[in-house]
C-alpha cells in the first residue's frame, strides 16, 4: 500500500468526505484549554496543537457506562429491549498509542469471547492517527510497543510534514478510503519521505525506556503479591483510579442493574483494580486487600499474563499513568526496581 | 536555608533516635518536574527527602495506614487538614510528629508543560530560591510567573506553619491563619441560575469517576464510603453529567465544615474539574454562617457537629413570620 | 431565557397541565400533626407535596434532599418544631445548620432558591403548613420543571 500526500488546504474537504463515513471524532479544545476527543466538531474547532488527550479514545468502544439493555417487568416475567447500534465512528487525530490500545481491547472483547456491543463498534469504525512529533518526557510507545516505527492498530496514519500531511495507510479499508478520494491526495516527493523518515528518528529518540519487557513474565512467577516488594511499592498509591480509567488497554468494567423495582436498565461501567473493593467477595473475602498487593495485580496482568494469553503486553506506552497520577507514580521506575529486586531469604 | 538538607538531616535524626518509625516527605523520581510521596522506614533513606516548588502533594492522606509514630512533612496548608484529623480523634497528637516546611508556594500541576519558554524535556531542576520559583533548564535558568502558582498560594496566609514539632526552613513560625480568599467564588455566585446549572454540568461532563478527588482527600477517611454502598444505592456508577454532580455534591457536603481548601482534590483530578470551586464554597458559608474557620484549633468542635442557640435561620424559613 | 423560550415553557406547561412535584420531609411530632391538623380542619390546599415522614427535622440526611432532586423532584420542603421546641431537645438546631449550608450550596450548583425550603411549624399552625405549602406550589410552578430533559432513573 503506498504513501500519499495530502495537502493541508485539502484536510477540511477530507473530513467533509469521511462525515460521510460516520460520525467524525477528533479533538478539540476547550474554553479553559481543556482537549478532548468530541463527536461532530466544526472543522475552524478541531486542533492539532495537541501532545495527547487526557482521555483516551477506549471510550468510544467501550463506553464508561454503557446501557446494555432495558428491562420491564410484564407478568410472567421480563420485557427485554437491546439498545440499538448506533452509527459508525470515524476517528480523527487518534496518537498511536491509542490507537494500539485498541488492539488490546480486541483481543479481550473480540478475541476467543465476542462481546457484540464492542465488536460492532469497532467493525464499524474508521480510525486515522496523527503521528507523535513530540512524545512527552514520560512516553515510552517504541520501547514497549515499537509502535514509532511500527504502527499498528489505526487504518490510517498521518504524519504532519510541511505544507500538509503524508498518509500511509495501515489497513486495506484505510487504503480504500484514500482511493475513494484520490482527488485530494498526490504522489508524495522524495523531499516529504525523507522529512518523515528524520520526523520518526527525532521522536524515538526523545523516547526513553528503561525496562526489559521480556524479562517480566518470569520475574512475576517468582515474586508473590504478598512480597515485600509490593507492599512497599503500594504505600505511596491514594488507591484511585486514575491508572487505569486514563489507560488506552485497561479494560475492567462491572455490571448495575438501576431500577426502580418495575423497569430498568443494566448499565456496564468501568472499574478499577486500585480501588480496595475490586477483589472482594461475599463473604467478606478479599485476595487483593492491600495497595501492594493491586499493584502487583495491574502490573502482571498487564505485562506477564497478557503475553502469555494474548501474545500482547497490555500497555502501550502512553505515560498517562505517569503523568496524572496524583502521586506522579512512575510504571518503568517500579518495573525496573522490581527486575533488580532480590528477595532476601530468611 | 537549604530547605531540603534541614528536612534531611532532621528526619535522620528522627529516625535514628527512634523518635519516629516512619516518615512521610517528598522524593526525586525519574522526571525533574514531578515528586513522589517518600515513606521511609530506614535513617539512610532520609538522603532521598527533598522540599522543592513541587511539593504539592498534601502528604497528610497517608498518615493513617503509616507505622506510628509517624513523622510527616507538612507546608502551612497541609497543617490545617492535619489539624482537622486531631479533632476529629482520627489520630492522636501523640502518634504524629509534624515536620513543618515554611514554603513560597508550589508550582500549578500543568505550569511547566504548558510554558511556551521551554519544554517539559529540557527541564533540570525546579528550586526555589529567595520566594521565587526559578526552572533550571539545558537553554537556561527561567522564573516562574506568580499565576504559576496554586490558586491557594497566591492568597496563602499560613507560609509558615503555626503548629508543629520541627520547623524546617527558619523563619518565624507561623499565626494561625485566618479564613482563606476562596478564590473564583463570587464569579460563579453572580451567575443566574440556568448559567450556574449548563457550567457545572459541562464541567462534570467530564468526569470519569475515578475518585481520585475521594482518595486523595486526607479528610475522606471512612471505611465505607456511601457513593459505594450498594443498599441503598445513593449514586449509581454511571458516568451521567447529572449523576456525576450529585455524587459530588455529597462528597462537597460531606466535608462542609471539615474541609480546610487544600486543592488536593482539584490537583488529583485528571480532567481539570474546578473542584476547589465548589469546596470553597461550603467553606465560604460556613464561614460566614457560623463563624467557623476549619483546621485551625485542635481543641474546636467542627462546625457541623455543634449548634448554637443564635445560629443564624435559614435563609428559606419565614422564621414565624405570618404569610 | 429568551422571552419566546419562555412563553413557550408556559404554554406548553398548560398544556399538559404540568404540576410541581414537591417533597416534604415533615417531623413527626409537630409538622406532620400540623398537616394532619389541615386535613382534619378541611383547610385547603395544592396537593402537590408528597409527604414523608421522619422522627425529626434532625433526621434529615442532605442526602435525602438530594436524592428527591435526583428523582425528579421540583422542591424540597423540610419541616419541623419551632426552635427550642424539638422533641428531642436539639435535633431542629443540627437540621438548621446543616440544611442552612446545603441551601447554599444548591443555589451554587444552579437550583432555584425557591426549591428548597426549611420551615418550622407546630402541630397546632394548620393555617401555617397550608400557606407554606401553596407559596412553595406557586413559586415553583412560576419557575418550571426542574431538568426537564433529565434522566430520572437510578
Amino acid at each position: 500500500m503506498n504513501m500519499k500526500f495530502l495537502p493541508a488546504a485539502s484536510l477540511k474537504d477530507w473530513l467533509d468526505l469521511l462525515r460521510s463515513h460516520g460520525t467524525l471524532i477528533a479533538p478539540v479544545k476547550e474554553k479553559d484549554g481543556f482537549i478532548a476527543f468530541r463527536p461532530d466538531p466544526d472543522f475552524e474547532d478541531i486542533t492539532l496543537d495537541y501532545q495527547n488527550t487526557v482521555r483516551p479514545i477506549r471510550e468510544f468502544f467501550l463506553p464508561h457506562s454503557e446501557t446494555l439493555f432495558n428491562f420491564e417487568t410484564v407478568q410472567n416475567g421480563f420485557d427485554i429491549e437491546r439498545n440499538k447500534p448506533e452509527e459508525p465512528l470515524v476517528i480523527f487525530g487518534v496518537r498511536l498509542c491509542d490507537a494500539c490500545g485498541l488492539e488490546a481491547l480486541d483481543r479481550a472483547f473480540s478475541g476467543k469471547y465476542t462481546d457484540p456491543y464492542y465488536t460492532e463498534r469497532r467493525k464499524n469504525a474508521l480510525i486515522i492517527s496523527l503521528f507523535c512529533t513530540e512524545p512527552h518526557p514520560a512516553c515510552f510507545c517504541e520501547g514497549v510497543q515499537k509502535l514509532m516505527t511500527g504502527p499498528k492498530g489505526a487504518d490510517i496514519l498521518l504524519y504532519p510534514v510541511e505544507g500538509g500531511f503524508l498518509a500511509d495507510p495501515l489497513s486495506e479499508k484505510g487504503d480504500k478510503i484514500i482511493g475513494e478520494s484520490k482527488k485530494l491526495f498526490k504522489e508524495p516527493d522524495a523531499e516529504q519521505l525523507k522529512a518523515k523518515d528524520a520526523m520518526v528518528e527525532k521522536a524515538v529518540g526523545a523516547q526513553s525506556c528503561i525496562v526489559d519487557f521480556s524479562l517480566l513474565p518470569e520475574k512475576f512467577k517468582e515474586l508473590p503479591p504478598s512480597s515485600p516488594f509490593w507492599r512497599e511499592e503500594g504505600e505511596g498509591c491514594v488507591s484511585c483510579g486514575v491508572c487505569s480509567f486514563l489507560c488506552p488497554a485497561c479494560q475492567c468494567f462491572s455490571v448495575q442493574d438501576i431500577s426502580d423495582g418495575k423497569s430498568g436498565k443494566r448499565v456496564r461501567c468501568w472499574a478499577t483494580c486500585q480501588d480496595c473493593r475490586f477483589a472482594k467477595m461475599a463473604g467478606g473475602i478479599d485476595p487483593r486487600p492491600e495497595k501492594g498487593e493491586r499493584h502487583y495485580h495491574r502490573l502482571s496482568h498487564k505485562f506477564a499474563d497478557a503475553p502469555a494469553r494474548n501474545d500482547m503486553i497490555f500497555c502501550t506506552g502512553c505515560g498517562r499513568c505517569i503523568r496524572y497520577c496524583p502521586s506522579h507514580h512512575d510504571v518503568l521506575e517500579t518495573l525496573k526496581k522490581f527486575l533488580e529486586y532480590e528477595e532476601v531469604k530468611p | 536555608m537549604d530547605k531540603s538538607k534541614n528536612l534531611r538531616e532532621t528526619a535522620k535524626t528522627l529516625l535514628s533516635e527512634g523518635a519516629v518509625k516512619s516518615i512521610i516527605g517528598y522524593k526525586k523520581g525519574r522526571f525533574p518536574f514531578y515528586l513522589q510521596p517518600a515513606i521511609i522506614k530506614d535513617p539512610e533513606e532520609a538522603a532521598s527527602l527533598v522540599f522543592t516548588p513541587l511539593s504539592r502533594q498534601n502528604l497528610v492522606s497517608f498518615i493513617k495506614k503509616a507505622a506510628k509514630p509517624v513523622g510527616v512533612v507538612v507546608k502551612g496548608c497541609d497543617l490545617r487538614s492535619l489539624v482537622d484529623l486531631l479533632q476529629e480523634h482520627q489520630i492522636g497528637r501523640g502518634d504524629v510528629r509534624i515536620i513543618g516546611v515554611t514554603c513560597a508556594g508550589v508550582l500549578k500541576g500543568d505550569a511547566l508543560e504548558h510554558d511556551p519558554r521551554f519544554k517539559p524535556a529540557e527541564i533540570k531542576d525546579v528550586v526555589e530560591d529567595d520566594g521565587r520559583i526559578k526552572v533550571i533548564t539545558s537553554s537556561g535558568e527561567f522564573e516562574m510567573p506568580e499565576d504559576s502558582m496554586m490558586e491557594k498560594c497566591r492568597s496563602c496566609s499560613v507560609h509558615a506553619p503555626y503548629l508543629y514539632d520541627d520547623l524546617i526552613g527558619g523563619g518565624e513560625p507561623g499565626k494561625a491563619p485566618g479564613p482563606p480568599a476562596y478564590p473564583g467564588v463570587e464569579e460563579i455566585e453572580k451567575m443566574t441560575p440556568g448559567e450556574k446549572r449548563a457550567f457545572w454540568l459541562d464541567m462534570f461532563s467530564r468526569c470519569i469517576r475515578c475518585n481520585a478527588c475521594r482518595q486523595a482527600c486526607p479528610l475522606c477517611f471512612c471505611e465505607e464510603c456511601v457513593m459505594d454502598e450498594a443498599k441503598p444505592r445513593w449514586v449509581t456508577a454511571e458516568v451521567d453529567p447529572v449523576e456525576n454532580l450529585f455524587a459530588h455534591l455529597i462528597r462537597i457536603y460531606h466535608s462542609a465544615g471539615r474541609c480546610v481548601s487544600c486543592g488536593e482534590c482539584e490537583r488529583a483530578c485528571p480532567v481539570g474539574i474546578p473542584l476547589s470551586l465548589l469546596y470553597n464554597k461550603a467553606a465560604k458559608e460556613v464561614n460566614e454562617l457560623f463563624g467557623y474557620n476549619p483546621g485551625v484549633d485542635p481543641e474546636a468542635q467542627p462546625a457541623m457537629l455543634t449548634y448554637r442557640l443564635e445560629d443564624p435561620e435559614c435563609k428559606s424559613c419565614l422564621g414565624g413570620r405570618n404569610l | 431565557m429568551s422571552k419566546a423560550e419562555e412563553k413557550e415553557k408556559t404554554e406548553n406547561a398548560e398544556k399538559h397541565e404540568w404540576e410541581p412535584k414537591i417533597v416534604g420531609f415533615l417531623c413527626r411530632w409537630c409538622s406532620y400533626a400540623g398537616a394532619d391538623l389541615a386535613g382534619s380542619s378541611r383547610i385547603e390546599y395544592p396537593p402537590n407535596v408528597r409527604v414523608i415522614r421522619v422522627p425529626c427535622s434532625g433526621r434529615v440526611n442532605p442526602l435525602h434532599v438530594l436524592r428527591a432532586f435526583r428523582k425528579g423532584a421540583d422542591a424540597v420542603l423540610v419541616a419541623g418544631c419551632h426552635p427550642g421546641d424539638c422533641h428531642y431537645s436539639e435535633g431542629n438546631y443540627y437540621a438548621r445548620r446543616r440544611l442552612d449550608v446545603l441551601k447554599e450550596l444548591l443555589e451554587f450548583i444552579g437550583i432555584e432558591p425557591e426549591r428548597f425550603r426549611l420551615e418550622w411549624c407546630s402541630a397546632s399552625e394548620a393555617r401555617r403548613f397550608a400557606d407554606v405549602i401553596t407559596e412553595v406550589t406557586g413559586q415553583v410552578k412560576k419557575l418550571g420543571p426542574l431538568n426537564p430533559k433529565e434522566n430520572k432513573n437510578g
